[in-house]
C-alpha cells in the first residue's frame, strides 16, 4: 500500500517541482522576478493544500473506499501509509523553499515564519478536511476565507494580539487534525455525508470549546499581555502594559511616573523618553521627564496611525509614521519645534525597519527595509547599499553580513572608509532601534571585536560565548560594557572597555534562570524573564 | 466458523440491522434475501469490516475478528469499487503487497490484459476480475453483494460455476445476497431473509424447499400456517410454511422453487406479521 501511496505522492511532487523549476528559470533569465516570484510562492502554498486533500481523493474519485476498508490494514496504518509519503513531500518541498527565498528575499510576499506556518497549516486543514470537500481549489479557498473570518472575528473581539494570532493559528492546527484522526478511526467512513456530517459537528465543537477555554486562561494568566521594558542610561526602568505604563527609579525603588494608559515606549533622549500613547481619537508622541514624571502631548495623528523607526542624533529626534502598511510622514522633533515631511511616493510602500534622516531639505535619509537590505533615498532616487544587519553613528553607517563588516564615513558615497573581510555579524543587541551607539561589538571569524566609529579602528577583545549564553551591551560615550549571562547558572560576567580597551572585569549573579532580556545602564543591569518579571542588579 | 450474536447497526438513529444471530460453516453457502433497503448490503458491510461501528459481536473461530483476519475474507461489493484508474496488472501488484497469501489464480475462459485499466473494463468483465482478485488470497469465507445481475448467461456460468469448484475444493464459505434466484437455485445451503433490518427466515434449503408450499382449494382451512393467502372467484390460493404432511384436506399441495419461494416471503404476510 504503501509503494502506490509513494507513486501517488511521487507525481504530485514531479508537478510542483517543474514548475518551480520553470518559475525559477524564467524568474532568472527574463527578468520577471517581481511577478514570478509571489506567484511561486503562491504555487508553493498550494501544493500542501493539495497534497493533504489528495490523502483521500483517489478513493472518492475512483470509489475506492469499500474496496479499502475490507483491506486487511488497520484504519491507523492506512492513513499512516497515506500520511507519510506526502508530510514528506512537503517537507522536501520546504527545504527546497528556504535556498530560494534566501535568493529572492526582496519578493517574497510573506515572512519566511508566517510562511512556514501558513504552509504547515494549509496540509493539516486540507488533510483534515480530505472526506469532506470534492476539490482541493475548494479546501483552499475555505481555509483562506474561514482563517480570513476566524481572525477577524477575534480582532474584534479583542482576545490576541498580533503575537497571539500564532498561538490561536495552533488551535485550528491542533483540534482539526485530531478531531479528524479520532472520527477517522472511531467512526465508519461510509456513506461519507454521515461521517462528515458527525466530524463536522465534532470538530467545529471541539474547536470553539478549545478556543474558550484557552482564550480564559490566556486573559486570566495575563500571558497575552504585551509588557514593554526599558532601561534609560541613568538606570530609570520603564514598565508598559495595555494598563499602564509605569517609570521606576532603580536607585531607591521609587514611582517616578505612572498613568493608567499604554504608552509604548519608543526611544530615550537626554532624560525623556519618547512614546506613543494609545488613546479613542488616536495616537499621541508624548515626552515624558524623567526626573520631573512630567508629560507631554508633542504631536497628535488620526486613528489607525503609529510612529515606528525613529532616529535620534545630536541635533533632533525623527519618527517615522504609518498607517497600515503606508509610510505616511516623517516627523522632526528639534528642540520642541516639529516639522512634518510627506513620505515622497517611492517610499510610501517601503517596509523599514531603521531608518536615519540626513537631511530634510533636500530630502535625503537612509532606511534599512525588513529584508535587511540598506538603500539610500535622495531627491526621488533609490539607491541599494548593502544587505545585512547595521549600525548608523552620526554620519557613518556600519554594515554587516556573513561576509565582511564595512563602514560608510558618508551615507551617500558607495565606497566604504573600512572593510574587514572575513565571516562577520553584529553581536546580539536587545533594542534594535537605530542609537547613535560609538561601539559595535563583531564576532568575526577570526574573533570578536570591537569597532569604533570614531577613530574606525578595531580591537580584538577576549570573549568567549558559550552555546547557553547571551550576551548585552552598554553603550555610553566612550565606556562599553558587555553582559555575558549564562543560562544554567544565572551569572553574568560583566566586561567594561573604555575606548576600545579593556577596564574591568566583575561577576554577578541573578535570581532568573532561562532565557531572559538584558538591559544596561550605567548604574546597572535589568535583567527580564519572559517579559514578565523584572530584577536590576547594581553595578 | 463465523458466528454472528446480535448484530446491529444505525444511521442516524436509523436501525438498519436490528439483532441478527447466525452461524456460518466450513462449506456452507448462505443465501440473503431481502427487499431493496431490507439491510443486506449492510449486514455484509458489517462482515467485510467496511462497517466497524456496529452493536453485537462478529466471531471467527470463537474471536473478535479484526483488521489482520481480513486476510481470510474475500469481499465482492456491489459497488465494484477498486481504484478504477489502476492498470490490472497495478492491481494485481497491490493485492499481492497486500495480502499473505496470494496467488493469482487462472481462469483459463478468461484472458487478464495487464495493461488495461480497471475503468475500460465492461460491468461483466470487472466483476469477474474482482472475482479473480478476491479468490486469488485463498480466502476462507466470501462475501459476495450482488453482483450476479451484471453478469451475461455466459460469464454468469464461468462464475457459478468457480464458486461451486472453490467450495467443494477448499470448503470455501460464502455469504451472499442476490436479487436473481433462479440461476443459484443449486448453491446456497440455508437461506436467510432479511425485512428492515430483521431475520424473518433462517432455514436450511432442503428443509424450505419441502415445508413451504402452495395450496389451491375452493377453501383453505383455517388450521394451517398461511403466509400469503389469494382469493380467486372459484377458489382460493395459499402459500403454507411451515407445511407437514399431517395437514388433512381437500387441497392441492404444490412444491415451489426456491425463487417463488423467496418472492411470495418478500411480498407476502410472513414479512407483514412482524411489522
Amino acid at each position: 500500500m504503501l509503494k502506490k501511496e509513494i507513486k501517488d505522492t511521487f507525481r504530485e511532487f514531479f508537478v510542483i517541482l517543474s514548475l518551480i523549476v520553470v518559475i525559477i528559470l524564467l524568474a532568472t533569465i527574463k527578468n520577471f522576478d517581481f511577478y514570478l516570484i509571489p506567484l511561486l510562492e503562491l504555487i508553493l502554498l498550494l501544493y500542501p493544500t493539495f497534497s493533504g486533500w489528495s490523502i483521500f481523493s483517489r478513493e472518492r474519485k475512483e470509489g475506492g473506499f469499500e474496496h479499502l476498508f475490507s483491506l486487511p490494514i488497520g484504519k491507523l496504518s492506512i492513513l499512516l501509509n497515506k500520511l507519510i509519503p506526502r508530510l514528506a513531500a512537503i517537507l522536501i518541498v520546504l527545504g527546497i523553499y528556504f535556498p530560494i527565498r534566501e535568493f529572492f528575499a526582496s519578493f517574497f510576499f510573506f515572512e519566511r515564519s508566517v510562511f512556514v506556518l501558513l504552509y504547515i497549516l494549509l496540509f493539516i486543514l486540507s488533510f483534515s478536511f480530505s472526506l469532506l470537500f470534492t476539490s482541493g481549489a475548494i479546501v483552499f479557498v475555505s481555509v483562506i476565507i474561514i482563517g480570513a473570518i476566524l481572525a477577524f472575528v477575534i480582532k474584534m473581539l479583542g482576545l490576541f494580539s498580533y503575537n497571539f494570532l500564532f498561538f490561536f493559528i495552533s488551535i485550528p492546527i491542533l483540534t482539526f487534525p485530531m478531531v479528524f484522526i479520532y472520527s477517522f478511526l472511531k467512526d465508519d467512513i461510509l456513506p461519507l455525508q454521515f461521517f462528515n456530517k458527525k466530524y463536522l459537528t465534532r470538530s467545529i465543537f471541539v474547536f470553539f470549546v478549545v478556543l474558550l477555554g484557552l482564550s480564559i486562561i490566556v486573559k486570566v494568566s495575563g500571558f497575552n499581555e504585551n509588557t514593554y521594558y526599558l532601561l534609560s542610561d541613568d538606570g530609570k526602568i520603564i514598565i508598559s502594559n495595555s494598563k499602564k505604563t509605569m517609570i521606576v527609579d532603580s536607585e531607591n525603588n521609587k514611582k517616578i511616573f505612572s498613568i493608567k494608559k499604554r504608552i509604548f515606549p519608543i526611544i530615550v533622549k537626554e532624560k525623556f523618553l519618547y512614546g506613543g500613547m494609545e488613546s479613542k481619537d488616536g495616537a499621541k508622541l508624548v515626552s515624558i521627564d524623567l526626573k520631573k514624571g512630567k508629560i507631554k502631548i508633542l504631536y497628535k495623528v488620526e486613528k489607525y496611525y503609529r510612529f515606528v523607526a525613529p532616529h535620534v542624533d545630536e541635533e533632533k529626534l525623527t519618527f517615522l509614521v504609518k498607517r497600515g502598511g503606508e509610510n505616511k510622514f516623517i516627523l522632526l522633533i528639534k528642540k520642541d519645534k516639529m516639522e512634518k515631511i510627506n513620505c515622497p511616493k517611492k517610499f510610501i510602500n517601503e517596509d523599514v525597519l531603521l531608518f536615519k534622516l540626513i537631511s530634510n531639505s533636500p530630502l535625503t535619509f537612509v532606511y534599512t527595509k525588513q529584508s535587511y537590505k540598506t538603500y539610500l533615498y535622495k531627491e526621488g532616487r533609490i539607491k541599494y547599499l548593502f544587505k545585512g544587519d547595521c549600525q548608523f553613528y552620526k554620519d557613518k553607517i556600519g554594515l554587516c553580513d556573513s561576509k565582511s563588516f564595512k563602514v560608510f564615513q558618508n551615507m551617500e558615497d558607495s565606497n566604504p572608509v573600512f572593510v574587514e573581510e572575513g565571516k562577520c555579524r553584529i553581536l546580539s543587541r536587545w533594542f534594535e532601534w537605530p542609537y547613535e551607539r560609538r561601539y559595535i561589538i563583531i564576532k568575526a571569524k577570526t574573533g570578536n571585536y570591537i569597532f569604533d566609529f570614531e577613530t574606525l579602528s578595531l580591537s580584538e577583545i577576549k570573549l568567549k560565548i558559550k552555546k547557553n549564553e547571551f550576551v548585552g551591551t552598554g553603550n555610553f560615550g566612550d565606556k562599553l560594557i558587555i553582559a555575558v549571562w549564562n543560562n544554567n547558572s544565572g551569572k553574568i560576567k560583566v566586561l567594561t572597555f573604555s575606548k576600545g580597551e579593556f577596564f574591568s572585569e566583575k561577576i554577578y549573579s541573578s535570581s532568573f534562570k532561562g532565557r531572559r532580556y538584558i538591559f544596561i545602564s550605567k548604574k546597572g543591569m535589568m535583567v527580564v524573564r519572559w517579559m514578565k518579571k523584572y530584577e536590576f542588579i547594581k553595578f | 466458523m463465523i458466528e454472528i450474536r446480535n448484530l446491529s447497526f444505525e444511521f442516524e438513529k436509523r436501525k438498519i440491522l436490528k439483532s441478527i444471530n447466525f452461524n456460518i460453516e466450513k462449506g456452507e453457502c448462505i443465501l440473503i434475501a431481502g427487499k431493496n433497503g431490507a439491510g443486506k448490503t449492510t449486514l455484509l458491510r458489517c462482515l467485510s469490516g467496511v462497517y466497524n461501528k456496529h452493536g453485537g459481536e462478529i466471531l471467527l473461530d470463537g474471536k473478535s475478528i479484526g483488521p489482520k483476519d481480513r486476510d481470510k475474507i474475500g469481499y465482492l461489493p456491489s459497488s465494484l469499487s477498486l481504484y478504477d484508474k489502476m492498470k490490472i496488472g497495478e492491481a494485481i501488484e497491490f493485492h499481492k503487497r497486500v495480502y499473505s497469501n496470494f496467488s493469482l489464480i487462472d481462469i483459463l475462459t478468461y484472458k487478464l490484459e495487464e495493461n488495461r485499466k480497471i475503468e475500460e473494463l465492461s460491468k461483466g468483465e470487472k466483476v469477474l476480475f474482482y472475482l479473480i482478485l478476491t479468490l486469488s488470497h485463498d480466502p476462507s469465507y466470501f462475501f459476495i453483494d450482488d453482483v450476479l445481475h451484471f453478469l451475461d448467461p455466459y460469464l454468469r456460468e464461468i462464475f457459478l460455476n468457480i464458486l461451486i469448484e472453490k467450495m467443494e475444493e477448499k470448503k470455501l464459505s460464502i455469504i451472499m445476497s442476490s436479487q436473481t434466484f433462479s440461476e443459484i437455485e443449486g448453491l446456497p445451503t440455508q437461506i436467510i431473509i432479511l425485512d428492515r433490518g430483521e431475520i424473518v427466515l433462517n432455514e436450511n434449503i432442503e428443509t424450505i424447499k419441502k415445508t413451504y408450499v402452495k395450496i389451491t382449494a375452493k377453501e383453505i382451512p383455517d388450521n394451517l400456517p398461511v403466509v400469503y393467502k389469494t382469493d380467486w372467484d372459484s377458489f382460493e390460493e395459499a402459500y403454507v410454511y411451515p407445511y407437514s404432511e399431517n395437514f388433512s384436506g381437500d387441497f392441492k399441495v404444490e412444491f415451489l422453487r426456491l425463487s417463488d419461494i423467496i418472492k411470495s416471503i418478500i411480498g407476502g404476510n410472513y414479512a407483514k406479521k412482524r411489522d
